[in-house]
């Protein structure tokens, strides 16, 4: 899942469900909820919006960078 | 289920509320005309910039009078830039940019954006970076909230800011535009505008056609974000407002990425930017790392375009290499300490950059010894497409339709994608704005256009089982890449004609929800462009790389002074030839 909303510090303010771009979030259960998991581009606003830092998005650990150290 | 209808009026229609958008509704209010924007996401992060753009180009004059390079100088470099390929290039579009640029683009400082740093060593405490011009004409800034502060900037002057409005349709009275209609992405609602003019400030590129914009598919889900569907360019050929330059999908043949991000490899940066360099399995040096000139290096102007000829020499080198098959990586293993604490300052202020910090830190990756191999993409977009303007007011060839941002006549990539479009999008709501004041509201058209589309969402939404859209949005896509990510020729696009009409004839679409109703419409504007794009090909009848007449006919003069054109006459697909000589 790109997305991880820590629902203790969600507050359900709805800002990142305001701003999405690709409109993949909504509020369930009191809390930021990603209900179109695949459609994330990894844009990253959420987290640049959440103003209690609740939100980090990742790329895919299957599918990720592939980077070589040497 | 009868449709909910709002309907609205106004002087200025904005379509789309990217840099253009915001900037044409800016200046469209500030020439007095009341302006509404119809956003299909959210203004405040909706757009290609909508998680920040870093670096956006201009006349500096500051930096540029101190080296000898004059508007004018720029002007040529904007015309002649990447060989002014096939001639698409309009020079009155190129010349309004370069002559503009220093005076638009740093308002984005009166907005509230940092462009000034006390460690730089540049006239003005400017950070500039290079964008393959004769020399570094890029400002380098504090970009993360850009779409934040043009939208403050909107609302502070009252335009009128409708967001989740994906809009489906332009109204048309009499040969004129006369606004548009929207389905709300949450509510499905219908949203009427009725406008004295319409300003199309939608995406300049339609990268969704094919699976990656990059090549990367470091990002498994879309190659490129919604706002990169082309939905404008359906909307101005619907309108019968030609669409051109679609035939030139595969810019450059091999674009070279990795991690979806360029990192402007090797590029000479003059006083910032970047460090890297391409080796490949052995180590051994592809192409070298930046070394930076001075500001103040005597001769400035001649020495910077010696490791702009190097560096594009070396480049050239990188498709072969890696058609061939060779491993070639990208690293930042020259870098110093300072360049490095750079690029981490700059990753965070652009777009996906900030996941890809974090997903490097996350996994202690060290930039100066990691290596990241490069990629060839092929793909099939249609990177230079744009709306055909009459001329610098921004006026399609359909009445009191206007193309905004980045799509006036494809000043899309590789012209300043940001710059350009803050231009023109001034440049559109201004002259917008003034055309408005000429003219009585427009009659409410909008009936049979409400009927239609409502009749089209109720289809799609009650059908039990169908095609889901993400499906048909990656058979197009396989379709596209296959027939157009490398060479092709006339007899190969007529087949893929063909087999895009079968599949699209197969497709039954269904939509449990709003959301994936908005989706479909998407799809089915992604196929509308996959046909205008293998019309164009077909209708430029040359050979322009990568597209190959196997008859052998070709006619050199062809290839320079027009655009295709393509629009809809009701069913009908017409082309035409449009001159780009001015």
């Amino acid at each position: 899942m790109a997305i991880t909303i820590d629902k203790n510090k969600c507050t359900a303010c709805g800002k990142c469900v305001d701003i999405c771009l690709e409109d993949v979030l909504g509020i369930e259960n009191g809390a930021a909820a990603v209900l179109y998991p695949r459609e994330c581009w990894r844009c990253g606003s959420c987290v640049y919006d959440c103003a209690f830092g609740a939100i980090t998005v990742d790329l895919d650990a299957d599918n990720s960078i592939r980077f070589i150290e040497f | 289920m009868p449709a909910q209808v709002t309907t609205h009026s106004t002087d200025v229609l904005v379509v789309g509320g990217g840099i253009g958008g915001l900037a044409a509704a800016i200046r469209a209010r500030e020439n007095g005309a009341a302006v509404t924007v119809l956003e299909k996401a959210n203004t405040e992060r909706s757009g290609l910039a909508g998680s920040g753009i870093d670096h956006i180009q201009s006349y500096i004059p500051e930096v540029h009078e101190k080296i000898g390079y004059t508007e004018a100088d720029l002007a040529n470099d904007q015309f002649e830039f990447g060989g002014n390929l096939g001639g698409f290039r309009r020079r009155d579009l190129t010349d309004y940019y370069a002559y503009h640029s220093a005076k638009d683009v740093i308002e984005l400082e009166k907005y509230g954006l940092r462009f000034r740093f006390e460690d730089s060593d540049l006239p003005g405490g400017f950070r500039v970076v290079p964008q393959f011009h004769n020399v570094p004409t890029s400002y380098h800034f504090e970009g993360r909230d850009v779409k934040r502060k043009l939208t403050e900037q909107a609302l502070a002057r009252g335009a009128v800011i409708l967001n989740r409005q994906h809009v489906r349709t332009l109204l048309k009275d009499g040969g004129a535009v006369t606004g548009a209609v929207a389905v709300g992405t949450r509510d499905e609602r219908i949203t009427v505008v009725n406008a004295k003019t319409t300003i199309l400030a939608t995406s300049g590129v339609g990268s969704r056609l094919s699976s990656s914009a990059t090549g990367s598919d470091t990002f498994e889900n879309f190659g490129a974000p919604t706002a990169s569907i082309g939905s404008g360019k359906i909307l101005a050929a619907k309108a019968g407002a030609e669409v051109v330059n679609l035939e030139f999908t595969n810019l450059g043949e091999f674009a070279y990425s990795f991690l979806n991000y360029s990192f402007t490899v090797g590029l000479p940066s003059g006083s910032w930017w970047p460090a890297g360099r391409i080796v490949d399995e052995e180590g051994n040096v592809v192409v070298d790392r930046n070394r930076s000139l001075p500001w103040t290096e005597a001769d400035y102007k001649k020495k910077y375009r010696a490791l702009v000829d190097h560096y594009h020499e070396q480049r050239s080198r990188i498709a072969p290499l890696l058609i061939q098959g060779k491993a070639l990586y990208f690293d930042l293993h020259e870098a110093t300490d300072a360049e490095l604490a750079y690029i981490w300052w700059s990753l965070g202020h652009e777009g996906k950059t900030g996941v890809m910090k974090r997903h490097l830190e996350k996994n202690g990756v060290n930039l100066r010894t990691a290596r990241f191999p490069l990629r060839v993409a092929g793909r099939g977009t249609p990177v230079l497409a744009g709306i055909w303007v009459k001329d610098t007011t921004t006026e399609t060839n359909v009445r009191n339709l206007y193309a905004s941002g980045n799509e006036p006549a494809g000043t899309g990539m590789p012209l300043p994608v940001a710059g350009g479009a803050l231009v023109y999008g001034y440049r559109s709501g201004e002259q917008a704005a003034l055309r408005a004041k000429t003219l009585a509201p427009p009659a409410d058209v909008s009936a049979p256009y409400v009927e239609a589309l409502a009749g089209q969402a109720q289809e799609i939404r009650s059908r039990k089982e169908g095609d889901p859209w993400r499906l048909a949005e990656r058979g197009l896509q396989v379709l596209i890449d296959n027939a157009l990510g490398k060479a092709y020729t006339d007899k190969s696009v007529a087949l893929t004609q063909q087999q895009l009409r079968r599949q699209r004839e197969s497709l039954r679409f269904s939509a449990g929800n709003p959301h994936e109703l908005s989706r479909v419409f998407e799809v089915l504007d992604l196929y509308d462009l996959a046909e205008l794009v293998l019309a164009s090909i077909r209708e430029r009848k040359s050979s322009l790389a990568p597209f190959v007449r196997l008859d052998g006919a070709d006619s050199p003069s062809e290839k320079y002074g027009d655009s295709v054109g393509v629009y809809w006459e009701g069913e009908a697909l017409k082309a035409k030839r449009l001159s780009n000589l001015t």
